[in-house]
């Protein structure tokens, strides 16, 4: 991507192209806040190789070309429009073609002057592109190139290795008129051979950067060099506009300045300098925004604004942190991880690289976007009332304190207090405040039952208790009270015609903990003659009728914690009771509204402190806030109760607070004070990192027996050198390298003898309980929790490759069976077996254990021997290439190869053999792999060019091939052909496939879609595949196809092509996958735009369903995540 | 194979286009014979001669090798009885592959039996000199022979659709491998380039220029009219199909700055032009010829890029020699491999450098036709021998394993 700023325009325009080879440029509309597409083409070649080093893109200074590296060997050059070009062209009445030999040429989409002289249909603009045309160059192992500025003609500045690996700078000036590159101003200039940078001035020089010099260029005649310590700069960034100052940022998170010091009153360079200013993330891009302020755009760790400063923070650093921003990537390697056993899962994801290795916890949460804090303390209560029944917006919040109660309410944005309401008593604490039906409110204090009437009218009605009893805990909704007094004494009231009336007084042996009767938060709930309490004696819940108070059913918990706060809602048309103890654990249970019987008991924990239940309207829709240690959500969808988390501090108390200016908010009460804030949407990922210190992990596992996770970890030394603050080196005059002045040595330790080691940490705290250490230059591959024969416990199993330096194979390695025992918090090396290869995945198959050794799979037994049972191999079989990731289902393994595809193999443990089923023959470069369905004969794997497929056995003898050869007769139903049945592209290098949801499970009778599988990609992304039944598939193709034509594509690329599987042997449409996010698109729709998507408009084709039925499919698909 | 590799992979560190053509270097740089498939071309042995070149047209040797690009499956085989062979290089069936349970040990090998065989009776009379498929589709290929005519054969039914007769010896036939047009050109015994026309059945037209029999052909991969053709007079030249004046330059070996392209001073080779093959970018062509010398050109200007094979290159028959060099896909840069009957092997050499890499032996007869099979790193070769050779990278499961059985104890532990 680029920035181009043609003369006449005065917003950037933004030059794009993608790895599919198309372009695009883009601009923004600040009315219509949209993107709007100024020109688009297609940059690809028939034949050309790709370069090893990535594509190149460029944009003149001047604006007056654009230069595309994608090839070897060749350049394609785009033209810009620029005054001085339409003013020549004018002369000229016939626009370029292109000379023989065209590729697929770019046009834009803009018309342009046909050849023989008719009127244009748009007059040119500067910043319009021309047609592009392709230059050959020789140098076919581009490092970096870069247009220099000041020039009259553009040109470039090719920095390249040769086939002796020794690097040149060399200029070529582009010829616009004759498309053609001619021989530039300087000549080929040999820089150091690990040059890898170039940083362009705006004086017409250029900075090149290696990994021990630096050299400032400007012509052969003015050169300068230092030198520096040996580092690897992968990113620079502009500082000053006169670019006295550039920032440079190194692989392992160092952060330079190279200063540029000129001679005073002259514009010539007379050294330079390089500053080390401190660590950050290591940089993938840095910019500068101004004052010091940088943001360092990070592929391994965290983004982060950091400002530099002069005066040194910490001795050797220059730079403060201001904020940090999550970045997941990359994903190497994860898990799924149910610890509450309620189906819903939450990933634990080893993430970052390098110095940047992190653990995150990735799960459904809900955040709370802070409207505004009101610093109360003590506040312990919050409630909220509505001025009428009927309405949904609420005006007053009535604030409970442990000796008195005061009301708030909102004037516009701000609170206030409101003007006194008659009859509400404020010098006491309050129990309970609620509206009450037609205009009524009720507030219940320790000593009296009062009902006024809303706004003004002051009190209605009052009830007391008997002398000397006084109210403990109280409940109402809209005309029902349910109070609990001293001595067990419980009182129902009924609110009938302005009055309260008593209707049934009961007492019980002990006294009431928690009561509850039907929540009508809104008026269109209705009440229920039945009610809830719990007893401070033990850990029951009674239901009864109400208002009679006569028993119905008594449920008894577990442990000998009492319920302190219930509620009985109604989500979806079932009413649950939620029963929360003083422990954070919730009960649940379905409960009938006419009789009050409860069944189909179930438990959640969510905190460790006593539950508050609140019920409150979110979206028209009803939910449970429960606010604890842990404050969750719990809400509906599907007949089944999900759980959320919210992020945020402890909540002791909340209340829904929808107002005209605040709509959907919510206020929580927490230790400092109130907080008002809008709840975002239910579904939303909350993440919670948990650094490592000084190692990067690279595999992870949960052990479900003992509890904990274990970790692959790889040491990563820390950055900045040892010994403290380095010293700038190197400034000098000469051009010639001197050795640098600084005596500090980096390690190099990425890899050679960086050690390796299985650490163990527990469930919750992710702290470390113990740790193994792997031998010198041996590496830790692969990790597997599972039970192996007929011995319950479950082990660790660690497969090991011992990697040395200066070899590039690995003969041996290592598979190590460790046993952690949760008494003692200690691992323990059970077995350690000897294998000629590295291990690189491992996988459970019958209680065998398989193992991916080089090009090998072995199965090995364990066996009982006369000490203690150890492995013993079964059973080998050779893959083609390298034998890299497994799967196993039932008897079934499935090997993928580094680029043979995947290959079926069947495990039959009697015989001890091991016998191929099948093969895909596709050269697919794998990346993972994962089974998708439960007979071990459908698999889905993701491929190196970004594309993920799927294979199948056949059932069936295989068909004909459409085109070419048929096999006709000689096909049986053992064809050992995997057949491809699914090809998508999916544009993200998958590291892993993992089985898991991050949603609770869904037990509809008729899913739209079963979600299956989680993948975890390199950047950061993780997605969800689920399956679709075949009819589902078929609408929701045409939907996808639909959906491509009305939404509008920033920059006009095709989806389709897009989408269509591609990698270096061969492009095929995509075909049995869908793309979940564009459909999800569909949802933004306005009304109109469904309409035409469902009508098959712009060239689709019509749909059986209406847009309402597909409103409710697509959200269904929505819960997916 | 370093772990390590992988792991900067899942990291994101290297990209993987990086780590794609490192593993494939490193993999050819241990070519070696695969052990693990056979192919016979199993026919009437040859009989005996005193020279080592047998008669054409009375045994069964193989003298082209085609295999298609869409798929790399399937292996079309002319033999110089005028036998024609299709294999399918995946089939699995016949004795099985490499199953190798503990404590016995199958040396695993796949013979190879063809799927279709056109005899001579049918297909032509003499030697089948050149024969490829269709680019664009499986289900044609095409074959020309010394019996004057190039056929066109129907895959499935394995009956020619049609024929072109030629009258003259044809030495080599070539298809544009874009799909533009559907001329093939042929070359033959008269100085003459015809191109037919699959689409009609006839002749398009004839390219003038050759002094002497055109040995060679190829179409460029990159521009769909350009052709290029080497002949006896060791002239190589490039044509625009398009032109009347078809030729557009001869390549001369030592650059001389003439202004004229076909100056009749140019001369590529001072010998015949026994061989010529483009990159697969279309960017370069390479040629071989009698005067035992490899040159390389750059096509967009017709230069000689100088690099030094070496003058080991034991060229000499007036006949097509298959130059082979790999899609750049599949390593990069690439080797050129070009099979000699002399001296029994396949040599290779470095592209760019000239630097001889590879000296493919295993041959036990001269070696005429080499292929490459697309995605598989497998160099497939044929000549005097019964026997299609494969080349392939070193399987390191091979060595392990034997290593392993020649360790293994064998004693009965009661002795």
């Amino acid at each position: 991507m680029q920035l181009l700023r043609p003369q006449g325009r005065d917003t950037d325009l933004l030059f794009v192209a993608t790895e599919k080879y198309k372009m695009c440029v883009l601009s923004w509309d600040p009315q219509t806040n949209r993107v709007v597409t100024e020109a688009n083409g297609d940059v690809s070649e028939v034949v050309g190789r790709p370069c090893d080093n990535g594509q190149l893109g460029l944009v003149d200074p001047q604006y007056r070309a654009v230069a595309l590296h994608l090839y070897q060997g060749s350049i394609k050059i785009i033209p810009v429009e620029t005054p001085h070009s339409l003013k020549s062209a004018f002369t000229n009445s016939t626009w370029r073609s292109l000379t023989g030999g065209a590729e697929h040429p770019y046009s834009p989409h803009l018309a342009v002057t046909s050849s023989k002289g008719k009127q244009p249909a748009r007059t040119p603009q500067p910043g319009d592109l021309r047609e592009a045309f392709t230059v050959r160059i020789e140098e076919l192992n581009v490092v970096s190139m870069t247009f220099l500025h000041n020039t009259k003609v553009p040109t470039l500045l090719v920095l390249y290795r040769d086939i002796d690996h020794i690097c040149h700078v060399k200029t070529y000036e582009v010829a616009l008129h004759s498309q053609e590159l001619t021989t530039g101003p300087w000549p080929t200039y040999r820089v150091e051979n690990g040059a890898n940078l170039l940083v362009p001035l705006s004086s017409g020089a250029a900075i090149i950067v290696g990994e021990a010099s630096i050299t400032y260029y400007h012509g052969a005649n003015d050169v300068k060099i230092i030198s520096m310590k040996p580092c690897s700069m992968e990113v620079y960034g502009k500082f000053d506009q006169d670019d006295s100052r550039i920032l440079l940022g190194d692989d392992e998170g160092n952060l330079y300045i190279l200063i540029l010091l000129r001679s005073p009153g002259s514009d010539v360079v007379s050294s330079l300098k390089l500053q080390r200013m401190g660590v950050t993330s290591i940089a993938s891009a840095l910019v500068h925004l101004e004052h010091g302020y940088v943001y360092v755009g990070s592929h391994y760790g965290d983004s982060q604004l950091i400002e530099l400063t002069s005066q040194a923070v910490t001795p050797g650093n220059y730079l403060k942190v201001i904020n940090r921003y999550a970045n997941l990537a990359p994903i190497t390697d994860f898990c799924v991880v149910d610890v509450d056993k309620q189906g819903q899962g939450q990933v634990v994801a080893c993430c970052g690289g390098f110095k940047e290795g992190t653990l995150r916890v990735i799960r459904n949460g809900i955040g709370i976007r802070e409207q505004g804090t009101l610093n109360i303390p003590h506040l312990k209560r919050v409630w909220s009332l509505r001025s009428n029944f009927q309405t949904s917006e609420e005006l007053l919040l009535v604030l409970g304190f442990a000796n008195g109660t005061r009301l708030l309410t909102l004037n516009g944005t701000e609170f206030c207090e409101p003007d006194s309401l008659p009859g509400f008593a404020l010098d006491g604490p309050t129990l309970h405040v609620s509206n009450a039906v037609g205009d009524g409110l009720i507030q219940v204090t320790s000593s009296s039952v009062r009902l006024l009437r809303l706004p003004r009218a002051g009190q209605l009605a009052q009830w007391q208790p008997p002398e000397p009893l006084q109210i403990r805990t109280a409940t109402s909704n809209a005309s029902q009270v349910l109070l609990g007094l001293d001595s067990g004494w419980v009182v129902s009231l009924e609110i009938t015609n302005g009055q309260l009336v008593e209707k049934c007084r009961r007492q019980f042996t002990n006294e009431v903990s928690a009561l509850s009767v039907a929540a009508t938060p809104s008026a269109a709930d209705e009440v229920l003659p039945v009610c809830a309490v719990s007893f401070w004696s033990g850990p029951a819940v009674h239901t009864l009728r109400f208002p009679e108070l006569t028993d119905v059913m008594t449920e008894r918990l577990d442990g000998n914690i009492v319920p302190r706060s219930m509620a009985l809602v109604n989500f979806e048309s079932i009413h649950y009771l939620l029963v929360a103890l003083g422990d954070g654990r919730l009960y649940y249970f379905q409960c009938n509204p006419r009789s009050g019987e409860l069944k189909d008991r179930r438990k959640v924990t969510l905190g460790t402190q006593p539950v508050l239940l609140t019920p409150f309207y979110s979206k028209h829709s009803l939910h449970v806030f429960a606010a604890c240690d842990k404050p969750t959500v719990v809400s509906s969808s599907g007949r089944k109760l999900h759980f959320s988390n919210v992020n945020g501090p402890s909540v002791r108390d909340m209340c829904s607070f929808s107002s005209e200016g605040l709509p959907r908010c919510v206020a929580l009460v927490h230790d400092q004070g109130l907080r008002v804030g809008t709840v975002d949407d239910i579904e939303k990922l909350h993440i919670r990192t948990i650094p490592l210190v000084n190692c990067m992990a690279h595999r992870i596992c949960f052990q479900e027996s003992t509890r904990v996770f274990g970790i692959l970890t790889l040491l990563v030394p820390p950055t900045g050198g040892v010994g403290g603050n380095a010293p700038p080196s190197g400034s000098t005059d000469q051009p010639s390298v001197e050795a640098g002045s600084s005596s500090t040595k980096v390690l190099d330790t990425k890899g050679d003898s960086a050690t390796s080691s299985l650490n163990v940490l527990d469930e919750h705290t992710f702290d470390l309980v113990d740790s193994f250490m792997l031998q010198a230059y041996e590496q830790a591959e692969s990790l597997l929790t599972a039970c192996l024969g007929t011995d319950k416990t479950e082990y660790f199993i660690v497969g090991t490759a011992f990697v040395y330096p200066n070899t590039t194979d690995t003969t041996k390695g290592r598979i190590l069976i460790l046993r952690f025992s949760a008494e003692q918090r200690k691992l323990d090396l059970v077995q350690a077996l000897e294998v000629n290869g590295a291990v690189y995945s491992l996988a459970v198959t019958q209680s065998h254990l398989a193992a991916a050794i080089n090009n090998r799979t072995v199965v090995y037994a364990w066996q009982e021997k006369e000490t203690s049972p150890e492995l013993v191999q079964i059973s080998a079989y050779q893959s083609h290439v390298m034998a890299l990731y497994l799967t196993t289902r039932g008897n079934r393994i499935a090997v993928g190869d580094l680029m043979r595809s995947i290959m079926v193999l069947e495990f039959n443990p009697k015989e001890g053999t091991l016998k191929e089923l099948g093969r895909d023959y596709h050269t697919n470069w794998m990346t993972a792999i994962e089974c998708l369905d439960d007979t071990g004969d459908h698999y889905i794997g993701a491929e190196i060019s970004y594309n993920l497929f799927t294979v199948r056995r056949p059932a069936l003898p295989a068909a004909a091939n459409s085109t070419g050869i048929s096999r006709g007769s000689t096909v049986t139903a053992d064809d050992p052909r995997l057949e491809t049945d699914g090809q998508f592209h999916l544009g993200e290098f998958v590291n892993r496939f993992r089985h898991g949801s991050l949603v609770m499970n869904l037990s509809y009778s008729h899913p739209v879609a079963k979600p299956q599988l989680l993948f975890g990609t390199v950047n950061g992304a993780i997605g969800v595949v689920a399956s679709l039944e075949a009819d589902q598939y078929e609408l929701l193709c045409q939907v996808q196809l639909n959906l491509s034509n009305i939404v509008p594509a920033v920059g006009n690329l095709s989806h389709t092509e897009w989408r269509a599987f591609a990698n270096a042997h061969r492009t095929v449409t995509a075909q049995g996958f869908i793309d979940g996010d564009l459909i999800e698109q569909f949802l933004d729709l306005n009304a109109d735009d469904m309409l035409a998507v469902v009508n098959g408009a712009q060239g689709g084709t019509k749909l059986n369903i209406s847009v309402d039925e597909l409103i409710r499919l697509v959200e269904d698909l929505r819960n997916l995540y | 194979m370093n772990p390590t590799l992988i792991h900067y992979r899942t990291l994101g560190a290297i990209r993987p286009q990086f780590f794609r053509t490192y593993q494939q270097n490193h993999r050819l740089a241990t070519l070696e014979l695969v052990a693990s498939k056979q192919i016979l071309h199993a026919c009437i042995p040859s009989t005996q001669e005193e020279d080592g070149q047998p008669d054409l047209g009375s045994s069964s040797w193989v003298a082209s090798l085609a295999i298609e690009a869409i798929d790399s499956r399937y292996l079309l085989v002319g033999s110089g009885n005028g036998s024609i062979q299709l294999y399918d290089l995946d089939e699995t069936s016949g004795e099985e592959s490499s199953h190798i349970p503990t404590n016995t040990r199958s040396s695993g090998c796949q013979v190879l039996t063809p799927l279709g065989d056109i005899p001579n009776t049918v297909g032509h009379r003499y030697t089948v000199a050149d024969i490829h498929w269709y680019p664009m589709d499986t289900g044609l290929f095409t074959s020309s022979s010394y019996d004057t005519t190039v056929k066109v054969w129907d895959t499935n039914t394995l009956q020619t659709a049609c024929t072109f007769s030629l009258d003259h010896k044809v030495f080599s036939h070539a298809h544009s491998p874009l799909g533009i047009h559907s001329l093939v050109a042929a070359t033959t015994s008269e100085p003459l380039v015809r191109l037919c026309d699959l689409r009609t059945g006839a002749f398009s037209h004839t390219l003038t220029g050759h002094n002497s029999q055109v040995i060679c052909s190829q179409w460029s991969p990159r521009d769909p009219h350009l052709l290029c053709t080497g002949g006896a007079d060791g002239t190589v030249r490039l044509w625009d199909v398009r032109r009347a004046a078809a030729c557009l330059r001869t390549l001369d070996q030592h650059n001389q700055a003439n202004d004229d392209p076909l100056a009749p001073t140019h001369v590529a080779h001072n010998a015949s032009v026994n061989g010529l093959s483009f990159t697969q970018d279309g960017y370069q062509l390479v040629t071989v010829g009698s005067d035992r010398r490899i040159r390389l050109w750059d096509v967009t200007t017709g230069k000689h890029l100088l690099v030094n094979y070496g003058t080991k290159v034991p060229c000499s028959r007036l006949r097509k020699y298959d130059v082979v060099i790999p899609p750049l896909a599949d390593c990069w840069p690439p080797p050129v491999f070009i099979p000699f009957s002399k001296t029994h092997e396949v040599t290779g050499w470095d592209l760019h450098s000239g630097q001889s890499l590879y000296r493919l032996q295993g041959a036990f007869r001269p070696v005429v036709c080499a292929a490459w099979r697309n995605g598989h790193e497998e160099l497939y070769a044929g000549g005097y021998d019964q026997e299609i050779l494969v080349w392939g990278p070193e399987s390191h499961g091979n060595k392990a394993l034997e290593e392993e059985q020649a360790l293994a104890d064998d004693w009965s532990d009661t002795d």
